[in-house]
């Protein structure tokens, strides 16, 4: 794949995997989850990802694997050009504020002993900044999110669930990120509070040329917020695509049914959806050849034998389908 | 099963709703308002009625209170009429009865909904044993004749696992097979799909069409998901803070909402088969539980809101082919 610009997030075959034992049988051999088992992505300033995907699919661990809240198994993390993949926490420091996450549950993400500006200074406390300047900051950011900072004296236990996601935002946005991680940052949220969320993302990135890795499960919101996205089954990314293109043409089965799975407000319109059989397979025995091969309609000899790559079968399509292009599911 | 079922209700009249909720209101000492304040609907008998809102709203309450399973500190007070029979006035013997047997009840949460030290098939026996008088062999067999309904695959094994052994979809058929095992005239399913990935969820819903057009129950749905009432409810019941905002046959509500709180809930839910640069929202937030609020609830996020909204609850206006808004404009905005 070649790059417009240098890219500001490279990410090289990346893996994490986790080492569990069976629960209370100590005698079983150590089990290995291939959470993340060969991703590799690139972002460039101001775009934003998307990362969809059903919950097991690894969407969460490539998040936080980007930020090194978990420790990649093999692989590499770029950083505006720089391996951050092995860096020591020290030496991280000086890199964490360019990259912030923003989680799914404001309620757990937001200390309840603290008020609203001592969320907000905490990471400008930490970057060593003088009160005068946190304290002008943190005004700035709760307007920038749309909210009074006459609330910046209240607890997170005052505020409603979107508005709390403001203040979680206010408070990645504080050291001026040049990449926010987002890990279902809408999704505990109630329609109407979360089109109102969307929209002040879209607004921040308009105004401060940030990019997002947007990691969600709800296809329409990631649809409204991404310029391109990635879909993810059982460790690995199955396709690629810009944002229309993904949505109008899907080229992998898996995302032909998921998007067909979704429910439409229309009624009847999802009377004719591809409905898959079955469950994803479990992380720790991946099945051979493709991973999806076990609920694929389209499924062949050859998909077990053959695990697809992932290639580029137009300028910044991706599939990883031995069928693709041309692999389409009947509708019922 | 050919045993004679040890519950009788009686059925009802022609044209009669098998539950017909009247003014239910349910109250906690010492807040404001009430958490559902005056809700009416009917389910008839095979049809599927939807109850959507957001989270507070009151429909999770709604339907608990039909089983009466809401919490001893809330008072509960109006009708619940199931085949003309008064739930809210039954003996304790009577409702274990219903409860499971006449109408059964779905969560969201299958692992907590399941009792995790009991097999899949003992809970499913102990459901159909608790309703009917048969052996405990027969009980297994029917249990496994209804996890195979349900579509669990090697239903014969199954039968034998764990909650644990199972996806979240599995244990959610589990469920639903132990709800239907007794062949309830009723299913409640509380955001049945809620906790399930959008494959799983078409699976489910798919699921429920097929079971209500076999054995000819009626469902009462509760969800916040639009997509999920558009796909199988055939009338929809909208609340907001605790009331009936509007109420309306499926393809009427989607195609020409009348409440203005309900025309908002369908323009921002983010579509997945165009790009919108700015989603339309509704502003603001819902009103805290415990405010008391003379008029309209929900005039302070509306567009449409004038002075004459808040000088009365607006009452649940007919509109014609089975609509009705608690919307005064209207009427022109008379009170």
């Amino acid at each position: 794949m070649t790059a417009p610009s240098a890219p500001m997030l490279q990410v090289d075959d990346l893996k994490v995997h986790f080492r569990t034992r069976v629960a209370r049988a100590p005698w079983k051999p150590v089990q290995v989850v291939r959470a993340v088992d060969g991703v590799s992505l690139m972002m460039q300033p101001g775009e934003t990802l998307g990362l969809v995907g059903e919950s097991g699919c690894g969407k969460s661990t490539v998040a936080r694997a980007v930020i090194r809240l978990l420790q990649p198994t093999a692989g590499r993390i770029l950083f505006n050009g720089r391996d951050i993949t092995d860096l020591s926490q020290e030496a991280l420091r000086p890199i964490r504020p360019k990259i912030q996450i923003v989680f799914q549950d404001p309620a757990s993400s937001l200390s309840p002993r603290l008020t609203v500006d001592r969320i907000i200074a905490e990471p400008m406390r930490l970057a060593g900044w003088e009160k005068s300047r946190i304290r002008d900051r943190t005004g700035e950011l709760l307007r920038f999110v749309g909210l009074d900072p006459q609330y910046a004296y209240r607890y997170p236990h005052e505020f409603s669930g979107g508005q709390r996601q403001r203040i979680a935002i206010a408070r990645a946005l504080a050291l001026s990120p040049e990449l926010v991680i987002c890990d279902e940052p809408v999704s505990a949220l109630d329609v109407s509070v979360q089109a109102q969320v969307i929209n002040l993302f879209k607004d921040i990135q308009q105004q401060l040329g940030i990019s997002y890795l947007f990691v969600a499960h709800d296809l329409g919101v990631v649809r409204q917020v991404s310029h391109r996205v990635a879909v993810m089954y059982l460790g690995k990314i199955v396709e690629e695509a810009p944002r229309a293109a993904l949505y109008e043409t899907p080229l992998h089965p898996y995302t032909q049914a998921l998007l067909s799975a979704v429910l439409r407000p229309v009624p009847g319109a999802a009377r004719n959806r591809i409905v898959l059989e079955g469950d994803m397979p479990t992380p720790i025995a991946p099945p051979s050849g493709c991973r999806f091969r076990m609920r694929c309609p389209l499924a062949a000899p050859v998909c077990a034998e053959a695990e697809p790559p992932l290639q580029e079968i137009a300028p910044g399509r991706r599939v990883a389908c031995h069928f693709a292009p041309d692999a389409t599911i009947a509708r019922p | 099963m050919s045993e004679a079922p040890l519950a009788t209700g009686s059925l009802p009249a022609a044209g009669a709703p098998l539950l017909s909720v009247r003014d239910l209101r349910l109250t906690v000492a010492g807040a404001g308002r009430p958490l559902v304040d005056g809700v009416s609907f009917d389910v008839p008998p095979g049809g599927v009625v939807g109850i959507v809102g957001e989270s507070g709203c009151g429909k999770s309450l709604t339907a608990l209170s039909v089983l009466r399973l809401t919490a001893p500190a809330i008072g509960v007070s109006g009708q619940i009429l199931f085949s003309g029979e008064d739930l809210l006035r039954v003996g304790a013997q009577r409702l274990r009865q219903v409860r499971g047997g006449e109408i059964a009840m779905v969560f969201q949460e299958p692992m907590t909904s399941l009792n995790s030290v009991f097999t899949v098939g003992d809970q499913i026996a102990e459901a159909i044993r608790t309703h009917y008088a048969v052996s405990r062999r027969a009980a297994r067999a029917t249990a496994i004749e209804f996890l195979a309904k349900v579509g669990v695959p090697s239903p014969a094994t199954r039968v034998d696992n764990y909650p644990h052994q199972m996806s979240g979809g599995m244990r959610q058929r589990a469920m639903i097979a132990m709800a239907l095992a007794c062949r309830p005239k009723l299913l409640i399913a509380d955001e049945p799909t809620t906790a399930l990935d959008v494959t799983i969820q078409a699976q489910i819903l798919d699921l429920l069409r097929q079971l209500r057009a076999e054995f000819g129950m009626a469902v009462l749905i509760i969800t916040h998901d639009l997509g999920v009432v558009a796909d199988l409810a055939d009338e929809v019941v909208v609340m907001y803070a605790g009331r009936v905002v509007e109420q309306a046959p499926v393809a009427t509500l989607f195609a020409r909402p009348m409440h203005p709180y309900t025309e908002g809930l369908l323009r921002s839910a983010p579509p997945i088969d165009v790009d919108v640069e700015r989603l339309p929202t509704i502003p603001g937030t819902v009103p805290a539980p415990g405010l008391v609020m003379p008029g309209c609830r929900f005039a302070p996020r509306c567009g449409y809101a004038r002075a004459a909204c808040d000088q009365g609850e607006p009452p649940l206006i007919p509109l014609g082919g089975g609509q009705r808004a608690a919307c005064i404009r209207h009427r022109g905005y008379a009170p």
